[in-house]
């Protein structure tokens, strides 16, 4: 009706029109709509990728069971671990440190050498460890999360941990 | 002395007759040469988000840090031309903006390439039309090849004011020898009466970090498209969701398809 009305009103002249029909012209701009992300809804991008590396390095998930918090056998400073690398070399020392940051977890272990302070700090996820295993935890534990104060002390520093091993092997056979 | 001289009519040889005009190489100072100077890939590069960073092992038993980016529907959202606009470009968009919160310039501008609102727009300059992409098509993070070469553009972290000590690495003054209240000053700005002023560009205390910073041939080392993430060797400037511009690597040879 309103459009039959405008088409009358501007064919009369100018000086005769009487009323001006308001016209309403509606720009619709079209939106599309978002496509949902690619990384999955409640994962962060980091823990994706996380996970992806995870069973690259450690694909059996063993290396994650062990270092598992919630788990009573879960490794803590003061236990004897021995790591095997991938060419079969080991190392044993007594457990100073685990510091857990996901995928870049390292342990340091101490030892003595002929005698001298030796310390090694061991990536767990590198797929180079073959493997770790607890040899030996202690009866009594300092209610301590790092064991730093053992260097240099003559009673709680780790002993010559090699010969200990060798020791518990002959008593076996 | 003898003298030789040429008794023979000089004759031209055919060969020699029909000579071509060649044809001037451009002017240095022209707009083409410059053009021709200038380092541009004619391959887009892509837009992605930091994310973090996450070790990587080779299987030798050697380590890194390498960082996390994703490619968060990362798609073509303008082309520009030289006879337009006086260049060759792409515009990428990323990420996703409500609607209520676009202004409707930009609704139209999306609604062109047919596509949904995005975050952040950036543009990559080609070489020429045959580096320009259709409107609307997607660039996943399969872009990227793996073991190719990088460099990774983005804005570092704002430090604030700082003085010129952890902005320009001055050494400061003397703790003792009668210096009072400026051991961390700059010291010296300029001489005396002869220039009477501090020239330009002089280092001194002030606003320090969110600038544009390069990090150049950084190796892609995985790409998985179907998550929309790459892993890339190093380090990027910048806090995690900063928004970071991969081109590849100026310094090496772009990759074989």
């Amino acid at each position: 009706m309103d459009r039959l009305r405008q088409a009358l009103c501007q064919r009369l002249p100018a000086g005769i029109r009487t009323f001006i029909v308001p016209t309403r012209k509606v720009n619709v701009v079209p939106v599309y709509e978002q496509t949902p992300r690619l990384v999955p809804k409640g994962k962060s991008p980091k823990q994706v990728m996380t996970d992806k590396l995870y069973a690259k390095y450690d694909p059996d998930g063993s290396k994650r069971a062990l270092f598992d918090k919630t788990k009573p056998t879960c490794p803590r400073a003061g236990d004897i671990l021995r790591v095997t690398k991938k060419d079969k070399s080991s190392f044993v020392g007594m457990l100073l440190a685990l510091n857990r940051n996901h995928l870049a977890t390292t342990i340091l272990l101490r030892t003595k050498i002929s005698g001298i302070g030796v310390e090694n700090r061991v990536h767990v996820y590198n797929p180079d460890v073959e493997k770790i295993e607890v040899l030996r935890v202690p009866a009594m534990r300092w209610p301590k999360e790092k064991y730093y104060f053992v260097r240099g002390t003559k009673k709680y520093d780790a002993g010559d941990l090699d010969s200990f091993v060798r020791r518990q092997n002959r008593n076996k056979h | 002395m003898r003298v030789f001289k040429r008794f023979m009519a000089q004759l031209t040889a055919k060969s020699v007759v029909n000579t071509y005009q060649s044809e001037a190489p451009a002017l240095f100072e022209s707009a083409a040469a410059a053009h021709a100077r200038r380092r541009l890939r004619n391959r887009v590069g892509l837009l992605a988000y930091k994310r973090g960073m996450v070790p990587y092992y080779l299987p030798d038993g050697t380590h890194f840090a390498c960082t996390v980016l994703e490619v968060d529907r990362c798609q073509v959202t303008d082309v520009k031309t030289a006879d337009k606009h006086g260049y060759f470009a792409v515009q990428l968009g990323i990420g996703s903006r409500k609607v209520k919160n676009t202004t409707r310039p930009m609704l139209g501008h999306f609604a062109r390439s047919e596509v949904a609102p995005k975050r952040h727009l950036v543009e990559f300059q080609v070489r020429d039309e045959s580096g320009l992409l259709p409107l609307g098509s997607e660039l996943k993070a399969d872009h990227l090849i793996p073991g190719q070469f990088v460099d990774v553009k983005s804005r570092t972290k704002g430090k604030g004011f700082q003085g010129v000590m952890k902005r320009w690495g001055f050494g400061g003054m003397s703790a003792s020898h009668g210096t009072s209240g400026v051991h961390r000053s700059a010291g010296s700005t300029g001489q005396n009466t002869d220039p009477a002023r501090v020239f330009p560009g002089k280092k001194m205390a002030g606003r320090m970090g969110y600038d544009f910073r390069t990090v150049q041939n950084l190796q892609i080392l995985e790409v998985d498209a179907d998550n929309g993430l790459i892993l890339v060797r190093g380090s990027i400037g910048g806090a995690d969701g900063r928004l970071v511009k991969i081109t590849d690597a100026v310094k090496k040879p772009l990759p074989k398809a």
